[in-house]
């Protein structure tokens, strides 16, 4: 349980940060890095990007829901300021990006593409097509197949998809994904979520709800997908403790992604690591 | 330059030796930690049971292996902190964040707390070896005022209410324009912590006079360590966050 391979790459674990919770790789550098195979970057856009106004995240009865709006420093500072900095650290490096039309993506691909140090790319769909009307790359199958032939084009590296659980058919996504020549699909990203101040009657944030309530639905969706796509799934919601990757490994991920849980607990990857060792 | 203590010790046990409720919303907390070393400024990640999320603390104190916070009942969180019995183990992080330049010697320092922000006022009253110190507490009414008799054990406490039920009625930084009056601008240092609109206040009154301010900024958090960017603060160099570049700020580099 705890070996673990990718794209051809021995792993020493199937434990990978998710991005968003884990920076840009350097601010956990008090925790206990060793059973960490990879980590996500925070997503990465062409240019930099201020996010969201506050508040960010609100804590649920099950979980938190963050509208931090990829607040990014952009894939150059990235590559000049941070990866130098983290290539030495024992962890794989996963770049994940994002943009605004399929121009934004192809670009910040082929800057991240052929850069030494990075292991993979990890491709976020989940962001409004501003062509389209604003509607999210990620919920369309055709959209979805179009984008990531066109960043396959520019990349030599493995390209994750990584995939929005806010659709009606998340298998028919992945197989787009893989038909448009992915290397491995990671899911599911958060799940579209509002918090109500009864208080002031108002919404305090409309943003995506992750942590132990949605580890049910990510189930399934590995599972599901799992038996549609031939490529890797990586499985990402909820993860906290070395049962939660167990039941994400028989649902069918060949790896998984820990966020929210860090958050409690920074090192929760050397402890479940240590649970799975038992197991 | 601003100091920082150590690396932050990651999830250690805190562990709850004493509470009391400073009136009925307010708790002072003392846990028993492992050697924590820290600045004033700084402040430790708690957990709170069965939510997600740590909340942060200001440090009060650390003293015999004993760290102090004090804190109001906001939310679930802290609720859920305050009806804990000592001998409750916590999961922590400690120490997190910059800390506040200390004043030179020859100044006289001013303190001051606007409602909880007060408690953040509390380490530097401990540590500041100055001229002087005077610490202005507001807070909305008597019943919620908060510490002012340990802040009188290190100089003048002056205090200010809404209602007027305590001290003189008005704002904290109405108190703090009068005293401060009988001063030159390079005689004092200021310090603030309190709700978003008196320190913007505070903000006109330093920009006026050019006096050294610096304030503690508190926003929501999620992980403390300045990975996830939920805490951000609008100063002129960009976006920063509150829980690693800050959350001291020079209150000049704050965009209100």
């Amino acid at each position: 349980m705890v070996k673990a391979e990718l794209f051809g790459k021995k792993l020493k674990s199937p434990l990978i940060m998710a991005s968003g919770v884990f920076g840009y790789g350097d601010e956990y550098d008090f925790i206990d890095l060793g059973p960490i195979a990879a980590f996500c970057t925070k997503g990465l856009s062409l240019k930099p990007r201020d996010g969201n106004p506050m508040p960010r995240i609100w804590e649920t009865e099950a979980g938190i829901i963050n509208s931090v709006g990829l607040q990014n420093i952009g894939v150059n500072r990235f590559l000049e300021e941070k990866l130098p900095k983290v290539s030495g650290l024992p962890m794989e490096i996963i770049t994940n990006f994002f943009g605004n039309t399929v121009e934004e993506y192809v670009e910040a691909a082929s800057i991240l593409s052929g850069r030494k140090g990075i292991f993979a790319l990890e491709m976020n769909i989940s962001c409004p097509n501003v062509k389209s009307g604003g509607i999210s790359f990620g919920q369309d199958p055709h959209t979805v197949e179009k984008l990531t032939k066109a960043v396959k084009k520019v990349v030599d590296k493995p390209l994750i998809v990584k995939l929005t659980p806010n659709v009606t058919s998340i298998s028919d996504i992945a197989l787009a994904a893989e038909a448009g020549g992915a290397d491995s699909v990671s899911l599911i990203n958060t799940v579209k979520a509002m918090a109500i101040d009864v208080k002031t009657g108002k919404p305090v944030i409309s943003g995506g709800l992750s942590g132990r309530a949605i580890k049910p639905i990510a189930l399934k969706a590995v599972y599901d997908v799992s038996r549609a796509v031939k490529i890797p799934v990586i499985g990402i919601g909820g993860i906290y403790t070395a049962e939660d990757v167990i039941e994400f490994i028989i649902a069918g991920a060949k790896a998984v992604q820990i966020g929210t849980a860090i958050f409690s607990n920074p090192n929760v990857a050397a402890d479940i690591y240590r649970g799975l060792m038992d197991k | 330059m601003k100091m920082k203590h150590g690396n932050p010790i990651s999830n250690f046990k805190a562990t709850i030796s004493a509470k009391t409720f400073l009136n009925a919303g307010t708790v002072s907390m003392f846990l028993k930690v492992p050697d924590v070393s820290f600045a004033p400024g700084q402040f430790i990640m708690l957990e709170a049971p069965g939510h997600t999320l740590k909340r942060p603390f200001v440090i009060c104190s650390v003293k015999e292996g004993r760290l102090r916070i004090v804190f109001s009942i906001r939310g679930k969180g802290t609720k859920t902190l305050s009806e804990l019995d000592t001998g409750t183990e916590l999961d922590a992080i400690a120490p997190l964040g910059n800390s506040f330049p200390m004043p030179a010697k020859d100044k006289t320092v001013f303190l001051i707390g606007g409602g909880l922000g007060t408690v953040t006022m509390l380490p530097l009253a401990g540590q500041i070896k100055a001229a002087g110190i005077i610490t202005i507490i507001g807070a909305k009414n008597g019943d919620e005022l908060i510490l002012a008799d340990e802040f009188k054990k290190y100089g003048e406490v002056l205090i200010s209410t809404d209602d007027g039920s305590c001290g003189k009625k008005g704002s904290s930084i109405d108190v703090f324009n009068e005293a401060v009056k009988k001063f030159k601008k390079n005689e004092c240092v200021v310090y603030a912590c309190g709700p978003n609109p008196m320190l913007r206040c505070l903000a006109g009154t330093i920009k006026k006079t050019g006096m050294e301010c610096h304030v503690s900024m508190e926003e929501r958090m999620a992980c403390g360590v300045g990975a996830c960017v939920c805490c951000v603060v609008k100063t002129e160099k960009g976006l920063k966050r509150s829980c690693k570049d800050g959350p001291v700020f020079n209150i000049g580099e704050i965009i209100w």
